[in-house]
């Protein structure tokens, strides 16, 4: 399948899983840098690259707070993959799609 | 084998009021049969982590007054349990039962299960009733998070194919 450069698909921005690491970190709420490289457990620069593609695709943005940069999930950009997935509905549609394949397998 | 095909991800979930959601989902089975899967720990064990993880406890004590546990000792987040006590019991039909995050010990929640069987359909109905609206949403949050993993780890997989 054909995709467009990472700098502007949020899908191919999302592919990275340090990146998606960021992301469900950033999900709890806003973060400085300084807390993600705690988090994450990466050097700061990676962290702050990670955070510049996640910008591009305004999936992360930040704004400023005394002399740090707080770094936040931008929901609606995550919309493509919450429209085709769920969120809290996929989780329980992975549950019970699981409670559906026992009970089938094991019907007569 | 398939004939559940066109109930894959027909779970819906919506928010009730202020301080609840709704879970509910139609299964082609008996509700003795779905009662047994989500009340017997070896049935529990397999539908209730996500792919890949596993509980590292599995305990259901169903009696009133009894208490359950789920337990995943190693997550990206650290150790991660839910627990709670079953006030009502009724089989194979309804289930009331109390239900906190571990992490979240002051967040406890109500959780009202229902089976209803209607000519082979099963319609399983799980209500969550929380004590502030906060709690809900934290729930949802918390939820949304795991839900935002399972959806990113989808999105792995499908780039790793293409």
């Amino acid at each position: 399948m054909a995709r467009a450069a990472t700098t502007s698909d949020p899908f191919n921005a999302v592919g990275d899983p340090q990146r998606r690491q960021i992301m469900v970190s950033l999900a709890r709420g806003e973060a400085s840098v300084s807390t993600l490289v705690g988090v994450v457990g990466l050097p700061q620069p990676a962290v702050s690259r990670h955070l510049a593609v996640l910008r591009q695709v305004d999936l992360v943005r930040c704004r400023a707070s005394g002399r740090q940069r707080l770094y936040r999930l931008n929901e609606p950009a995550l919309e493509p993959i919450h429209q085709w997935l769920g969120t809290f509905a996929a989780l329980w549609n992975d549950r019970l799609d699981r409670v559906d394949t026992i009970l089938q397998e094991e019907e007569p | 084998m398939n004939r559940n095909s066109s109930r894959l991800g027909s779970a819906e979930v919506t928010i009730v009021d202020d301080t609840s959601f709704r879970i509910v989902r139609a299964f082609d089975g008996t509700a003795e049969r779905l009662w047994a899967v989500w009340t017997e720990p070896a049935y529990v064990r397999r539908w209730w982590p996500a792919p890949g993880q596993a509980l590292d406890e599995c305990t259901i004590d169903l009696r009133v007054g009894g208490t359950w546990r789920y337990a995943i000792d190693q997550t990206p987040y650290g150790p991660q349990a839910w627990r709670g006590t079953f006030l009502a019991i009724d089989a194979p039909r309804r289930i009331v039962s109390t239900e906190v995050y571990e992490p979240v010990p002051d967040a406890e929640a109500t959780n009202t299960f229902t089976l209803t069987e209607e000519a082979g359909v099963t319609t399983l109905t799980v209500l969550v009733t929380h004590r502030t609206t906060a709690a809900r949403d934290g729930h949802l949050q918390s939820g949304m998070e795991a839900g935002l993993q399972l959806a990113l780890d989808r999105v792995e997989a499908l780039l790793g194919s293409s």
